[in-house]
């Protein structure tokens, strides 16, 4: 075991001595773990200097299992928008001064007695509600802030009883659907009608199969041009937690809800039963309707229970990564962020690590108008990093840019990384301080899969551009259908700074030509 | 047994054997890793191998390589004939790779000619046979032992592990050693004590204890033996026996069977299934026509059961008379029968309900078994069949025996087998070989290409061959003089008893397949991919750890010396309760020794803190605090004494007692280090902590405060182990709570009331499916861990008031007063609208909800309130219950009715009360209501009235 540099005390002096051994001991890669001493300004930012989290504080007494949010607009100028909140215990709850002192934030509650509620949308003075087992809209008729009247949209799906059979509903889309993504049946069969699939409901309630091979979705969301995704979740047939592209007539890999293409004439023929053990890029090659995952969450490194997505649509008002999309990790209480391009008309990119120490399971996320980041969550029957039972917590940017991979890109011959701010370039262009190694996961049948296909990158120049902004990496063994990490450890800005994460991971569906 | 009848079973027994012609001993370490080997020293190790599971230093003295070798012993034969059938000794003595083609005892008989070699299998058998008596009764409670709950047993607890599967397609992977004509060997009794305690008879322990329960290993046996263990005798399923003519007609007794005239069917009967013959179970006469083959003089007796009635005739004279409609009744004779052929007839009738017909013997060796082994359809059938096993007769010759047991020790059974012929004393070799190292040709004896006179033959095929002389030629060499390694040392025991089976270790063996390469159309090609199947969980979610044997690499690191041993010699210790596999247990000789070497597996060592500045209780009540549901939560997965509400995996409690402190600290501290992929979190991650308050705040205090929290003398027990009651309490406004509630399905919506009065509307169904009073519901099951299953509603006097959906519409007045209520489900979940279509609720200023939904192009609401009615004359002044509108809005219907009530009773009471089952009232507030006659039932139906284009129903319901 190597030990780089040297420890940093933690404050209490009589258990200096031990402790410094059980790190060393435990945890091996100290460096990872600690700062170089020798100069304080030599450390990365802290999170706490980017990013602002505050717990907003939730109505007295009650359990508020965060499930979905919305923006309710206010109903006459000078009022506020308020927070729309809906649990897994089935109620709404609407926050006033939400984006102000959170000490004045008020609550009233809007409904109670809903199923599980994933799902919150706002249109033309309905809330859409997706529950578990039906598309409501609510209204409050009498204009004393509760809803009094609960149309059913839609219950166009089966439910049995089974506590796994969760449905996640989108926001509205462009052409006024909302997506609904359909667990599975007790995580590894489909009893029930279009369960593991995905349907479109519009305002009317007609609802349509839209795709089918989902296992055990965590959310849904859009990307800023409108692209939906969901995360689904490790387990049969996916090897790891993965963010995927839904597409009208896809086929998402887990063919357990596959018996129900007799039901959704619109969807064509049932794709062909993919191979046991074999890798999801090449049963894509022989299932056409098989859309491969656009990006692979690497397991336990980036979370272990891939949730909310949202596109950071702020403008700027976040932070420096505007336009990304914004991946929860309900395990290990995170959020990550995802920088996403369309090869050869397939989507893929690479993940990073953004927020941590989240209080609850983070299930949910948000931006606010003044593009403020809501995240909330519970860790109900999941357990989760954040301890809370509950939480809702809210994320402001507080100016501070730090030195970060901004997002990754494939090139026919290696990887073009993109930085936050320009890099120092004569460590940059030294391919010594980059790594690189490739793996993949399983598609199978059984339940997850160990890491596969393990082989290294080694890396044969870095060149970076002139302004320092980007290094390109050139690279052999480029293997698709494999996750590329990226790290570049040695790399310091212009300041000395080293980078705040020197990981990312670039899920490689197609390689540029 | 006299020679010819042994020289026809085996004629029928070379032909099964004939796929086997080719296969050589299977040795699964051997097949697994050894016929890979291709540089020299893994050639050694496949020898080294083979030399200790084939026994060869029994006979070829080896001890100055006993330190590489690890001689399996034989089994022990002391008590061969309690266990194994004579006649099945027979035949696998006289040639033992025609019965069990994978099997590590040579023969010792090949190179004899055939008469000798006959006559000497023979005398052996009767030797061993001496030492029984055998049992050949079925399992005690046979029939409770069902085949194929042990066919599934036999895959998932461990068993398939290491024999293959014995239902799958898939074939058998080259290191599993099949299972052939189990049901020839074994008799159910002797089976079932094997598998109870395997090491007894072979404390060599290749084939280990699993720890099954007594029902659970019994109806492994009767998958294994089939309906033997039953004593149904359904072998013979696909046996044609009889023949048989069936008359379709209804009688209450048997008729005289020459008077009814040709039959509905004449043809050959498969079994005794005289109802597949006949092609119906009911209204039936069947008589049955064969020739039941006595093999020898004496008393047989004849168990015939049936339901309804039977008769048995023997040449011609009815012996049992079973007549008359009657439940399954069982009736014997015992008649004596001179050897040979005798016309055997079964009458049987059935007229209408359960149906049974078996019919048993017991020969003159007083062996039970299924009549139709010894039938045939025609006097001369017998040579054609192969005789029952069950009922194969064998006398045991004193002659015999005494030859047998000159046999024993003149070819050298005695160097490998222990046998005794008084108790305790041992029956010593008179065989003797030349020693291992000194042996000159590897070509000859015992590893010649034929079988030879004076040697072993084992039919090694040559790649054992060529080994197994690597290995020998090495014992010569200095080299081999040096001590084996610990690592390898371990490697060759757990390759000698398989544990790669189910175990990797060092990235050996293991369940998961590799993949080995890829083909020409990109599929991958996957190595030892049928073995993945068999292990199973029931917490799918959890993945392979869930389901897949722990490794054993850092297994000496990981657990306590004192628990290796525990485990590896007491079955079922600490299980791993999501997994299905079973631990089995080896016998201490071995298990020992092994624990001993693995927990010399290197140590991590991690400095722990002393936290002596806290006061012991401080310690452990932090370190509770710290596993409990408010903080890191491991209760949520971890059993803590009890499963609670945690998903049942592996025990808190025990941690202490299995667990090395210092791997424990390491592991929690960085779970990803030793278990990569696994889904236990880091509660320290990066060894920060969530609780700088707790201990020392730091993560190694902390860490220290649970172990010393767990070791303590019965750590109390952590917040969040069991489940608190939610109850939901209408105060002033009704509550509403839309969830899996019992009797009202999937989607329904619970409304409670402060009134007490309660009830759950099943907007699945779109029927008032429950009411009850007192309190409402227990949210807990729902809203705490993951809110598994339905929860039934908390109060007392739950009763259905719907059966369906209420509303029917139908052809005419006269038939909404007569037809069958509408059924099955009428809820259209897609497309147009042409049954019904729930379109949810509107809550008025109370909060109390109308329901709505759509019936064709009609609109319902349906209004649910408390209520109080005026007493019944007699009954208290006031009634609780509810009052319910039902509005149909749209065209007129002129047939349309609701249904109020469906009960077994139904009673008129004054103020137009109805009283059904005995249990709750209902009344139509005006309105005419039809009492009506369903099948099994009744029902009170009130037609729907038109006005203004709607229609309105009030109904009042109380209990």
């Amino acid at each position: 075991m190597v030990v780089q540099g040297s420890v940093r005390c933690p404050a209490r002096a009589s258990v200096c001595s031990s402790v410094l051994l059980f790190v060393i001991q435990v945890f091996g890669v100290v460096g990872l773990v600690y700062a170089e001493p020798s100069a304080a300004a030599l450390r990365p930012v802290a999170q706490s200097e980017i990013w602002h989290v505050e717990p907003v504080p939730t109505p007295e007494g009650v359990v508020l299992e965060v499930g979905s949010l919305e923006w309710i607009p206010a109903a006459a100028a000078g009022e506020d928008a308020r927070l729309a909140v809906a649990t897994r215990r089935g109620e709404i709850w609407m926050a006033t001064g939400s984006e102000g002192n959170l000490e004045h934030v008020r609550w009233q509650r809007f409904a109670e007695g809903l199923h599980e509620v994933l799902g919150l949308a706002w249109k033309d003075g309905w809330l859409y509600v997706t529950q578990r087992c039906e598309l409501s809209r609510l209204r409050d008729n009498t204009g004393d802030g509760v809803a009094d009247v609960f149309e059913t949209v839609s219950d166009g799906w089966g439910i049995n009883g089974d506590y796994h059979e969760y449905a996640f509903g989108s926001k509205f889309d462009h052409e006024g659907n909302i997506w609904v993504v359909l667990c599975l049946t007790g995580s590894a069969s489909s009893n029930s009608l279009f369960r593991g699939w995905c349907l479109r409901v519009n305002a009317e309630g007609a609802t349509v199969p839209t795709c089918s091979g989902i296992r055990s979705p965590g959310g849904i969301g859009f990307d800023c041009d409108g692209a939906v995704y969901y995360t689904d979740n490790q387990g049969l047939w996916n090897g790891t937690c993965s963010l995927k592209h839904l597409v009208p007539g896809d086929f998402m890999g887990n063919p357990s809800g596959n018996i129900w293409y007799g039901d959704a004439p619109e969807m064509g023929p049932k794709p062909e039963e993919p191979q046991s053990g074999s890798r999801i890029a090449i049963e894509a090659k022989r299932i056409p309707q098989l859309r491969p995952p656009t990006i692979l969450f690497p397991f336990s490194l980036m979370g272990q229970s891939a949730a909310g997505v949202i596109c950071d649509s702020t403008r700027g008002r976040f932070g420096p990564f505007a336009g990304q999309v914004l991946v929860t990790d309900q395990s290990h209480s995170t959020v990550m962020r995802c920088a996403i391009e369309t090869v050869d008309g397939v989507r893929q990119g690479a993940c990073f690590p953004m927020l941590a120490g989240l209080r609850s399971g983070s299930l949910v996320e948000l931006f606010s108008p003044e593009g403020r980041l809501f995240v909330g969550g519970t860790n109900r029957g999941w357990g989760s990093r954040g301890a809370g039972d509950f939480a809702l917590e809210r994320v402001t940017w507080t100016g501070v840019t730090p030195f970060e991979m901004r997002s990754i890109r494939a090139l026919p011959d290696g990887f073009e990384i993109e930085f936050k701010k320009p890099v120092a370039r004569d460590l940059a262009g030294d391919p010594a301080r980059y790594a690189s190694r490739g793996f993949t996961y399983i598609y199978q049948s059984g339940y997850g899969s160990p890491v596969v296909d393990e082989e290294p990158c080694p890396i044969t120049k870095a060149a970076p551009t002139e302004d320092g902004r980007r290094v390109r990496l050139t690279m052999d063994n480029l293997r698709e259908g494999v996750i590329h990490e990226i790290k570049a450890v040695g790399i310091r800005d212009e300041d000395g700074q080293p980078l705040r994460h020197d990981t990312g991971w670039y899920t490689l569906n197609r390689r540029p030509r | 047994m006299n020679r010819m009848m042994t020289m026809a079973v085996l004629g029928i027994l070379v032909l099964d054997a004939v796929s086997a012609a080719d296969a050589a001993p299977v040795v699964p370490g051997y097949e697994r890793f050894g016929r890979l080997g291709t540089d020299a020293t893994a050639q050694i190790e496949a020898g080294l191998l083979l030399v200790g599971e084939l026994g060869c230093t029994n006979c070829h003295a080896a001890e100055s390589a006993a330190v590489h070798l690890r001689s399996k012993p034989a089994p022990d034969l002391t008590t061969v004939g309690q266990r194994l059938k004579p006649d099945w000794l027979v035949n696998y003595l006289a040639d033992p790779h025609a019965l069990s083609p994978a099997t590590t005892m040579p023969s010792l008989l090949t190179a004899l000619p055939d008469g000798e070699r006959l006559d000497t299998a023979t005398a052996l058998a009767h030797y061993l046979a001496a030492s029984g008596p055998l049992d050949r009764g079925p399992l005690p409670d046979g029939r409770q032992a069902k085949p194929q709950e042990g066919e599934i047993l036999y895959e998932r607890t461990g068993c398939a592990a290491c024999h293959g599967s014995r239902s799958r397609p898939e074939p058998r992977l080259p290191d599993q050693v099949p299972l052939v004509g189990i049901a020839d060997k074994w008799t159910p009794k002797a089976l079932d004590a094997f598998l109870t305690d395997p090491l007894a008879t072979r404390p060599g322990s290749r084939m280990p204890a699993v720890p099954l329960s007594d029902q659970d290993r019994r109806h492994v046996v009767a998958s294994l033996l089939g309906s033997l263990a039953s004593g149904d005798g359904d072998d013979y399923r696909d046996v044609v026996a009889f023949k048989g003519r069936a008359w379709n007609a209804v009688v209450k007794k048997l008729p005289v069977i020459d008077t009814l005239g040709p039959p509905a069917r004449v043809g050959p009967v498969k079994g005794l299934d005289v109802f597949g013959f006949a092609g119906r179970r009911d209204a039936v006469v069947i008589r049955l026509d064969g020739f039941f083959h006595a093999r020898s003089a004496g008393p047989y007796t004849f168990h015939l059961e049936s339901d309804d009635g039977s008769r048995l005739m023997i040449d011609g004279k009815m012996i049992i008379d079973n007549d008359g409609v009657h439940p399954e009744i069982e009736r014997s004779t015992t008649v004596e029968l001179a050897a040979g052929p005798h016309a055997i007839a079964v009458d049987y009738f059935e007229e209408a309900g359960g149906e049974v017909l078996r019919l048993d013997v017991v020969t003159p060796s007083g062996l039970r078994g299924s009549v139709v082994g010894l039938v045939t359809p025609t006097a001369d059938g017998a040579a054609a069949r192969p005789e029952s096993p069950a009922v194969a007769g064998f006398a045991i010759d004193t002659t015999l025996v005494d030859k047998g047991r000159v046999a024993f020790v003149t070819h050298g059974c005695s160097n490998c087998h222990r046998m005794a012929d008084t108790p305790g004393t041992p029956v010593a070799s008179r065989r003797e070989a030349q020693p291992l190292p000194e042996l000159s040709r590897l070509d000859a004896g015992c590893l010649a290409e034929a079988a030879q006179r004076a040697a072993a033959w084992y039919r090694l095929d040559d790649g054992q061959r060529q080994t197994i002389i690597a290995a020998i030629t090495w014992l010569k060499t200095p080299e081999a003089r040096g001590l084996p390694t610990h690592k390898l040392t371990i490697e060759r025991l757990l390759t000698s008893l398989n544990c790669y089976a189910c175990h990797d270790r060092d990235g050996r063996g293991g369940v998961l397949p590799t993949i080995s390469s890829v083909d020409d159309d990109g599929e991958p090609v996957l190595k030892d991919a049928t073995r993945d199947a068999f292990f199973t969980s029931h917490l799918q979610e959890l993945g392979d750890e869930g389901r897949l044997p722990p490794t054993l690499t850092g297994v000496g690191d990981k657990l306590t010396p004192e628990f290796l041993g525990d485990v590896l010699t007491k079955g079922g210790v600490d299980r791993r309760m999501t997994m299905n596999t079973l631990m089995p247990r080896f016998h201490p000789d071995i298990a020992r020794p092994l624990a001993t070497l693995l927990s010399e597996d290197p140590h991590t060592t991690v400095m722990i803190p002393e936290l002596s500045d806290h006061a012991p209780t401080t310690i452990h009540e932090q370190g509770r605090s710290l596993v409990g549901a408010k903080m890191l939560g491991c209760i949520k997965c971890h059993a803590f004494g009890e499963k609670g509400q945690s998903l049942g995996l592996i025990d808190m409690t025990r941690m202490p007692h299995r667990l090395r402190h210092e791997w424990f600290v390491a592991y929690v501290a960085d779970p990803q280090r030793f278990r990569p992929g696994t889904r236990m979190p880091a509660a320290w991650p990066e060894g920060k902590t969530f609780y700088p308050d707790l201990v020392d705040g730091t993560a190694a205090g902390q860490i220290e405060a649970v172990w010393q929290y767990l070791s303590g003398p019965q750590p109390k027990r952590p917040l969040g182990v069991t489940q608190n009651p939610i109850e939901l309490i209408p105060s002033e406004r009704p509550i509403i709570y839309r969830n899996f509630i019992e009797g009202a399905g999937p989607r329904a919506i619970g409304v409670g009331h402060p009134q007490k009065v309660h009830f759950a509307w099943d907007a699945d169904q779109l029927r008032l499916a429950l009411a009850w009073r007192g309190n409402f519901m227990d949210a807990s099951r729902h809203w705490t861990g993951r809110g598994v299953g339905f929860e039934s509603p908390l109060g007392d006097g739950v009763f259905t008031p719907d059966a369906g959906t209420p509303l029917a519409e139908f052809s005419s007045f006269a038939a909404l007063r007569s037809a069958a209520w509408p059924t099955g489900s009428l809820r259209e979940a897609r497309g147009p609208v042409a049954g019904y279509r729930f379109k949810g609720y509107r809550l008025d200023a109370s909060g109390t909800p109308t329901f709505g939904w759509r019936w064709g192009d009609r609109d319902v609401q349906d209004h649910v309130m408390p209520a109080m009615f005026a007493g019944i004359s007699g009954r208290p002044p006031t009634l609780p219950g509810l009052r319910r509108t039902i509005t149909v809005s749209g065209p007129a219907m002129s047939a349309a009715a609701c249904r109020i009530a469906v009960g077994k009773s139904i009673e008129g009471e004054a103020e137009g009360w109805y009283l059904i089952d005995k249990t709750w009232r209902v009344r139509a507030a005006g309105g005419e209501v039809i009492q009506c006659d369903a099948a099994g039932s009744f029902e009170l139906r009130v037609p729907l009235v038109w006005h203004q284009g709607k229609a309105v129903m009030v109904e009042e319901l109380t209990w």
